[in-house]
């Protein structure tokens, strides 16, 4: 069953992610010194909420346009981009329950990322990967949660936005 | 064109779009006001780590009342000695953002090559604290690699005995290529002999001696006395 993308769902998605981007940039949430990916989990998790593949990646892109460290568009935020919509095309190839699909999803799409963005961090610092994955996959836990209330109709087009 | 191909055509342009030529402005923008915005979103949670934190805080309050007193002191002999005493100009800048993936440690600060910055310059942390120097320079930011960035190394000297050694950047930076005989102790203070920055900044102590690995040099790991995700503002050198 899909429903359509109401305003004021579409605004509270887009505050949750804009504030992710925010908390993200900003160093405020670092335990141990390691900051979660909150914009890649909280996208994670709406990838079981969105049935409409292009909403997705609107969102996707608006979210990688502001993630970035400086200036202009970077490999890291290309990379960011590629995997969440990855994400997007596996999730409903996993027979399993959608909540442990998204947490194997956010822990696969952490250690690509930095696969293919940094394979050398891996090596040197697979704790700090570790906890990261850690941290994502409580985030992912609880929007996919918090969006299961928001999208309590079934997962999402954008037929009549 | 269907309101789907529109939207995504949208998000695509925006994303481009904002990066390419807004890029900047946009961060400063949501750099600030992320910074006020991400620490009122932190708040609770800061909240309930302070108060678990705040007895051992008092506790070494006290200690660092005692430490204030001596490094004064301290700073006084080194400033007859260092190019802190010719007085090395120095811009306060505020942070803005950091880098948002864990593998680099960078920062990015309110002043670029407008307000003359230039690429190569120290950045320190209350004036006297190496922090690490600014790597890439755009019209109104610049971006900093601290030395908790894997890709950081800085020449250093240990202790009263000047050994030499090379700072290696990491979530815990490390002190390598310390020759086999030299004799160094944790507390031993570590400070900048790198030709970017003026000699003698202080960048921390030594921690703790590594286990020996077969290598012909000895290894410590460093105590850094400031929590690096918390800094508002640094001090640029210019050079």
């Amino acid at each position: 069953m899909t429903t359509s993308v109401s305003a004021p769902r579409l605004i509270i998605v887009l505050g949750i992610l804009v504030s992710a981007v925010f908390l993200q940039g900003s160093s405020q949430l670092s335990w141990f010194g390691i900051r979660p990916n909150i914009s890649l989990s909280i996208l994670t998790a709406l990838a079981f909420m969105f049935s409409d593949f292009f909403v997705y990646a609107a969102l996707v892109f608006i979210t990688a346009a502001f993630v970035g460290p400086a200036p202009g568009f970077s490999f890291e935020e290309l990379i960011f981009v590629l995997v969440l919509c990855a994400l997007f095309f596996v999730r409903d190839r996993l027979s399993i329950r959608p909540l442990f699909a998204a947490v194997l999803l956010v822990v696969c799409g952490t250690f690509i990322f930095y696969l293919v963005v940094d394979p050398g961090f891996i090596a040197a610092d697979f704790i700090a990967v570790l906890i990261e994955m850690f941290y994502n996959t409580l985030i992912t836990l609880i929007f996919y949660m918090v969006f299961k209330r928001i999208f309590s109709h079934g997962k999402t087009s954008l037929t009549a936005f | 064109m269907s309101q789907r191909k529109f939207f995504i055509i949208l998000g695509i342009l925006f994303f481009m779009t904002a990066g390419l030529f807004f890029g900047e402005r946009v961060q400063i923008v949501v750099g600030r006001t992320g910074q006020k915005i991400g620490s009122m979103l932190a708040s609770p949670l800061l909240i309930v780590t302070s108060v678990s934190r705040s007895q051992s805080l008092r506790e070494t309050a006290d200690t660092l009342t005692v430490e204030n007193e001596a490094l004064k002191g301290e700073i006084k002999a080194l400033q007859k000695t260092s190019l802190l005493a010719r007085g090395p100009q120095i811009r306060e800048t505020r942070v803005f953002s950091s880098y948002p993936f864990n593998h680099r440690n960078l920062l990015m600060i309110d002043r670029g090559v407008d307000e003359g910055f230039k690429t190569g310059w120290g950045v320190a942390v209350e004036r006297s604290l190496l922090l690490g120097k600014i790597i890439e320079v755009f019209p109104h930011t610049s971006r900093v690699q601290t030395i908790f960035d894997a890709d950081m190394t800085l020449p250093v000297k240990i202790g009263a005995q000047k050994i030499d050694a090379l700072l290696v950047g990491g979530r815990i930076p490390q002190l390598t290529l310390i020759e086999k005989d030299a004799s160094i102790f944790p507390g031993d203070e570590v400070y900048s002999s790198g030709s970017n920055f003026p000699y003698g900044l202080r960048v921390g102590e030594v921690l703790e001696l590594l286990p020996e690995s077969g290598s012909a040099f000895q290894e410590a790991s460093l105590k850094i006395p400031y929590d690096a995700g918390n800094l508002d503002t640094v001090f640029v050198f210019i050079l």
